[in-house]
């Protein structure tokens, strides 16, 4: 064995032993307060506010299947959105009081198959930029006041 | 929790370097065990599940952070293994051998902290949290061999600071 890994191994022995025999060190007084405060804290918060793990479990259920709902519904409108008119779509009977809601999803889908396709990535393009500024923003920000801390 | 806090404390102290964000994350940890408070209360494991809910959350605030700060910081240089000074074995025998116990526990945490992150956590990890190297290395997400290096630095980085402030506080206390 080279003398440089005797001096190491002799190293780690050392150093070892010292850190070891590092006793604990003893918590902050506040911790403890800080703890049970937002122990308390937790207990008033009403039920719908905490953490979605904290739901009762039929809450849960409603609420993902809710959430499906809502997921097939936008899907079916995209898709709707996305075929050409058809008479069999505007054949479809509606009460005489929910004649509006057939018309203005087929003024929506008339409206959104004429817009061209150059717009459409436009506005894709504006939005990313506008999303990349905000995001600069953000980090000089957090950078400015991280410097300040 | 009076049983358990200095060490949850001190395990994220040692691993963050920071003694309020330490705070922060003890306070986690409690949360979190009270949260579980049904099983741990008769657990003769509870304090080994402390720990590694200290240990991970430690771990995930110093990532989580060191992601941020990267992420909003110009593109600096990382610290390369080619800027680290010459690692030098010149210490002397048992530094803080004639420094008061208190003292001496104190400036090894004190050397502790003011050792670089990336020297202190596989460090503190190996010697404090007993996990072997591969483990460090999972843990880390670096190699095997930057582990290694890491820690022999620190090592040596420690001993250097103890042997300067060892020599300090020997001469303060008037021990030969």
């Amino acid at each position: 064995m080279s003398a440089d890994h005797e001096r190491q191994d002799e190293l780690e022995r050392q150093l070892t032993r010292t850190l070891r025999d590092q006793p604990l060190r003893r918590a902050p007084d506040s911790l403890e307060r800080r703890v049970l405060a937002q122990l308390e804290a937790s207990a008033a918060v009403t039920r719908w506010r905490r953490g979605f793990a904290h739901w009762p479990l039929a809450a849960r259920v409603a609420f993902l299947a809710a959430s499906v709902g809502i997921v097939k519904v936008a899907l079916s409108i995209a898709v709707w959105l996305s075929t050409p008119l058809d008479a069999r779509v505007l054949s479809f009977d509606l009460p005489s009081q929910l004649a509006w809601v057939q018309t203005l999803f087929v003024a929506i889908g008339s409206v959104a198959r004429t817009v061209p396709s150059l717009w459409v990535h436009a506005g894709i393009a504006l939005f990313a930029i506008m999303y990349l500024a905000l995001f600069g923003v953000g980090a000089s920000a957090y950078r400015t006041m991280r410097a300040a801390h | 929790m009076r049983a358990y806090q200095d060490m949850v404390f001190t395990t994220s102290a040692r691993l963050v370097g920071d003694d309020r964000q330490a705070e922060d994350i003890a306070q986690e940890v409690f949360l979190k065990a009270f949260e579980n408070f049904d099983q741990l209360r008769t657990s003769p494991s509870a304090g080994g599940w402390l720990k590694t809910v200290a240990r991970n959350l430690s771990l995930n605030h110093i990532f989580r952070y060191r992601r941020r700060w990267r992420m909003f910081s110009e593109l600096r240089r990382e610290d390369s293994e080619e800027d680290e000074p010459e690692v030098e074995f010149a210490l002397p025998d048992d530094v803080l051998a004639g420094v008061d116990a208190d003292v001496r526990h104190g400036l090894v945490e004190e050397a502790l902290h003011r050792l670089p992150e990336r020297q202190r956590l596989p460090l503190v990890l190996y010697h404090f949290e007993e996990l072997s190297y591969e483990e460090i290395a999972g843990q880390l997400g670096v190699s095997l061999a930057k582990v290694k290096t890491d820690i022999f630095r620190a090592r040596a980085a420690l001993a250097k600071l103890l042997a300067q402030r060892g020599v300090t506080a020997a001469t303060s206390l008037g021990a030969p």
